[in-house]
């Protein structure tokens, strides 16, 4: 209904200077004050939500995702990546010795867990320093900067390459935009838990920063030296060239002193000592993006990485040299130096054809180089570089169907050619159910380490220690390079129901998943041809090598309940069933390997994790979690555990600022092992048990 | 004989004479605003209608015989208003806070540029039945004109949530509010706000939030909106020649300003897939939003 209104004084006064000068121009100011201008009905508008920025509906997603919002990592009082991936159905997290927690999927455990992606706003996180994994210490991202984690269970060499094996962890930070002003953190606690973090952002429409500091510190397990100082600096630009332009910029780097070593036992010499561990870890970043029309954009990435290892310390040999297994003459000086620099850059072009179809494809290239004088025996570069070539084409060719069909091809210097092809279908079967079903292939390609490594143990004057004791000189591990990648070929079906009317979504995934040539070391006699298996002898045999032995299937069922019958209540259940049973070939023998693989994964894990809000000002979070046993390392054992996590927050408002207080303790009950606990191990072996302690910890936080 | 031609010829004269002139003043150089006056004119200038238009490009030409002064925009408004003639304004292409402004003494009448507030919600309720709370920015000082739109919606069955912004500076807390209390967002013409700068931001900070934006024109739905509810320029066209006809044959009493009777809706099928949203056919949601208008109706 319109109803008429008196004359506003500004209005009044336009009119007055109207009469008086008819022709005058008028003041732009008086309109707009005068209310509402016509002038945005008629405007030209940047395509804001573009093909290339939308994202694809969860039902629609050829695989499956779990995705983890910046809320929920904050409620649950996550200090790692780790702590967040307990609550994705599928995944083993392990608190170790090592520092930040480990995590796989769907088994296949290691000391150097390989075998997921982990990408850091497109930057893989995949290194190929030591054993050529990922470094869990120096992840390149701080916790308080992450938007969400979106979780790709499942094989996917075809669209993120080979190593993303079993799946792909797909971290995304804020834009820029979202966190202006000023934020601080403080978490402190026992078990030496001292974190900090602050971060500072501003900008305008077309331009947009942060800067961000993170310290981690903890005192990490009871028994062992193995506290964690990591210091991160996050520097981000977000900029907008125009109404097709965007601009991203980031660069940080993080600083870790991790220990390790054991200290004395008994008459045994200190091989490993307490000693500190520096990783240095730096990164640069350019992403453009541009949008060539409503329908197409492109994307071109560059982004380059240098790694600092630097470990090194002494050993006392004087008892070596007083039993005259050494002259007098040798060093007891470790030097286990890493360097490394790697160079990536990726173009990728997204393009709606049609109605029904969205194609994406682009190609990459990285170059690695590694520099490391204990691994490789020598004082230059060694290289690895890979091209690739990517597609994928989505097609809606019925209502309710969507077919995904991608591939990727690649060709790594050291590995050769790799295929890896997936083909997913997904069909409504209405408004909120989905079912899913599809194959792929996917590769994990050897390390350098795998492929080149050229190490020797024994006392010689300024030559590295390899573990253990013997002979000066003798080669420990030769890696010849007859290692090729292994493959998985899987094949899934799924199912995802979401209920919005009744706040309930059911994600269920299950799979059969087989590896080939699964890489593994092989004793050999220093010749590199005989394995010490076929000697009548073994004694003290030779080097180590690695070569494709072993297959393994994987089969299973995972799910994921999510209910939220309140908007105050979110309950979170998950339940992962796995059976693996592995087989050895070639000349490999050694039944611990096997056994180890057969029982990388628990039969059953679940939990069940609790949001609650009450009212505007108190949350509280809390996850239940229960594992069968498995193994982490060939030569240890994780029984069945439980652990409970909880934490407790009021928000408040202080002096301007919003504030957030809190209590969390991760791991409440008595302690158990997540890593290592039973074993038969060797007495050169000495990692005993890794049991977990509780940690409590406060939490005060800041924004302004 | 000779008497009888002067009959004609004085009855001739006499009905050119009688001919009505409407002064069309566009003073905007906008080719939309242009296109819009060549609509009216070509409308109005029918054969047969007995009118006379004469577009002109500022209120100063105006002819002293004019009945009806159409102002297209409201800086013509203002000019049209300010001049002082006789004629009966109506004001066109002119949003109804803006004419509401300008206007008084009843000397004028419009259709206005902006929807009826029911009819966006409407539009709303049609796509999003499920959502409650609708999410709205204004500049502080523009929260008065906001009063049509929070009956409707109550009318609707659906909760205002307006948030006010301070200045330029006060959009990112303002959408951080915004988007914590809304299922859903309106956009509203307040140019301090909704502009080609600001539309960035606003949409990528709701479709973070998986809410969608139900627009004010075409080019909002090609941004990102999800759909939006206009009329064209040939619809209010239309409208407005009616409105001058009327107003010509009222002789002294002005008709009531109206909104426009007809319009268009745009959706946008990719976010609409993105966010989960089902969007039917954009001709099934006008037909459906005019019955619902239809039977509202006394």
């Amino acid at each position: 209904m319109y109803t008429r209104k008196n004359l506003p004084p500004i209005a009044a006064a336009a009119l007055l200077a109207g009469l008086c000068k008819i022709s005058a121009a008028v003041p732009p100011e008086l309109l707009a004050t005068a209310g509402v201008s016509e002038s945005e009905f008629f405007s030209e508008l940047p395509v804001v939500l573009s093909v290339s920025r939308l994202a694809q509906p969860t039902r629609e997603a050829p695989g499956a995702v779990t995705v983890i919002d910046a809320a929920t990592i904050r409620q649950i009082g996550a200090r790692s990546l780790g702590d967040v991936l307990r609550l994705v159905p599928g995944f083993q997290v392990a608190e170790t010795h090592r520092g930040a927690p480990y995590f796989v999927y769907h088994g296949g455990t290691s000391e150097e867990p390989r075998g997921l992606q982990v990408l850091i706003d497109g930057r893989t996180q995949y290194s190929p320093s030591w054993f050529g994994g990922v470094n869990f210490n120096t992840l390149q991202v701080a916790i308080e900067d992450i938007d969400y984690i979106e979780v790709l269970r499942g094989s996917n060499s075809a669209a993120f390459g080979a190593n993303a094996f079993l799946g792909v962890v797909n971290v995304v930070t804020k834009p820029a935009a979202q966190t202006r002003g000023v934020a601080l953190l403080a978490n402190s606690g026992n078990a030496g838990i001292e974190d900090r973090y602050a971060r500072v952002g501003w900008g305008s429409e077309s331009a947009n920063y942060r800067l961000s500091f993170d310290r981690r510190r903890d005192a990490g397990l009871r028994r062992y030296y193995d506290s964690r100082y990591s210091d991160m600096i996050d520097a981000r630009a977000d900029l907008q060239l125009g109404n097709r332009d965007a601009l991203e910029v980031r660069a940080g780097g993080v600083s870790v002193r991790q220990g390790d070593g054991y200290s004395g036992r008994d008459n045994f010499p200190e091989l490993q000592p307490e000693h500190n561990v520096k990783l240095k870890n730096y990164w640069g970043q350019l992403t453009w993006r541009r949008e060539l029309g409503d329908q197409d954009g492109l994307q071109a990435r560059y982004f380059t990485v240098g790694e600092h290892h630097r470990d090194r310390y002494e050993v006392d040999i004087s008892p070596l040299i007083a039993a005259g297994l050494l002259s007098a003459g040798a060093s007891g000086l470790i030097d286990n130096d890493i360097h490394v620099v790697r160079h990536d850059v990726e173009l990728q072009h997204t393009v709606e054809l049609g109605g029904a179809m969205r194609a994406v494809w682009g190609a990459g290239f990285r170059a690695d180089r590694v520099s490391s004088q204990v691994i490789y025996s020598r004082a230059d570069w060694l290289s690895n570089d890979v091209a690739r070539i990517f597609g994928n084409l989505e097609w809606r060719f019925r209502p309710s169907w969507v077919a995904n069909l991608g591939a990727s091809w690649d060709h790594e210097t050291l590995s050769g050619t790799h295929f890896a092809p997936r083909l997913m279908l997904n069909h409504h079967l209405d408004r909120n159910q989905t079912v899913r079903a599809g194959v792929t292939r996917a590769y994990r390609t050897p390390s350098l380490y795998e492929q080149r490594a050229n190490s020797s143990f024994g006392f010689e004057p300024a030559s590295p220690l390899f573990g253990g004791l013997s002979l000066p000189g003798v080669k420990d591990q030769i890696s010849t390079g007859r290692a090729k990648a292994e493959s998985i070929q899987s094949v899934e079906v799924g199912y995802l129901g979401e209920f919005k009317s009744i706040g309930l979504v059911l994600d269920v995934r299950g799979f059969r998943e087989h590896v080939r040539d699964r890489i593994i070391p092989q004793m050999y006699t220093v010749s590199t041809t005989t394995p010490c298996e076929a000697l009548p002898d073994a004694g003290l045999c030779g080097a180590q090598d690695f070569i494709n032995a072993q297959s393994y299937r994987i089969r299973g069922g995972e799910y994921q309940v999510r209910w939220a019958p309140v908007p105050a209540t979110q309950l979170i259940f998950n339940q992962t069933f796995i059976d693996i049973e592995s087989e050895l070939h070639a000349v490999a023998t050694d039944p611990a390997i096997k056994k180890h693989i057969d029982e990388s994964a628990p039969s059953r894990l679940e939990s069940l994790t609790l949001l609650q809000r009450f009212g505007e000002r108190w949350n509280a979070s809390a996850t239940y979690l229960q594992s069968k046993g498995y193994k982490w390392t060939n030569n240890a054992t994780v029984p069945a555990y439980h652990r409970l996590d909880w934490r407790l927050a009021y928000a408040f408002k202080l002096a301007g600022a919003r504030g957030e207080a809190a209590y969390t303790v991760r791991a409440d009950g008595g302690p158990h092992a997540e890593f290592r606990d039973k074993g038969n191990l060797s007495p050169l072996e000495w990692d005993e048990t890794e049991p977990i302690h509780p940690r409590h910890y406060f939490t005060l936080r800041l924004e302004y | 004989m000779f008497r009888r031609l002067l009959l004609i010829l004085l009855s001739c004269l006499t009905l050119s004479a009688l001919a009505e002139t409407v002064a069309v003043v566009n003073v905007e150089q906008n080719a939309n605003f242009a296109e819009f006056a060549r609509l009216l004119e070509a409308d109005l200038a029918k054969p047969g209608g007995g009118l006379q238009v004469r577009r002109l490009a500022s209120a100063a030409e105006i002819d002293p015989a004019a009945r009806v002064v159409v102002a297209v925009g409201s800086r013509s408004l203002l000019q049209a208003l300010a001049a002082p003639k006789g004629a009966a304004v109506v004001a066109a292409l002119t949003p109804s806070p803006a004419f509401e402004a300008l206007s008084g003494r009843g000397r004028a009448t419009a259709v206005f540029l902006d929807q009826p507030p029911a009819r966006q919600l409407a539009l709303l309720r049609l796509l999003l039945p499920e959502a409650k709370r609708v999410g709205l920015l204004i500049s502080r000082d523009l929260q008065r004109e906001t009063a049509g739109l929070q009956r409707a919606a109550e009318a609707a069955g659906l909760s205002l949530q307006i948030t006010p912004v301070d200045g330029r500076e006060g959009l990112f807390d303002a959408l951080q509010l915004m988007t914590a209390r809304s299922d859903v967002v309106l956009g509203w013409p307040d140019s301090a706000i909704f502009n080609a700068q600001t539309i960035q931001n606003i949409l990528l900070t709701t479709y973070r939030q998986r809410q969608p934006l139900v627009g004010f024109s075409a080019a909002y739905t090609r941004a990102g909106a999800i759909a939006s509810v206009h009329s064209s320029l040939p619809q209010m066209a239309a409208q407005t020649a009616d409105l001058v006809r009327a107003t010509l044959a009222a002789g002294g009493a002005l008709p009531a300003p109206q909104y426009p009777k007809e319009f268009e809706v745009t959706v946008n099928r990719q976010v609409g897939r993105s966010l989960g949203i089902e969007l039917p056919d954009e001709r099934v949601l006008v037909d459906q939003m005019r019955a619902r208008e239809g039977k509202l109706k006394p």
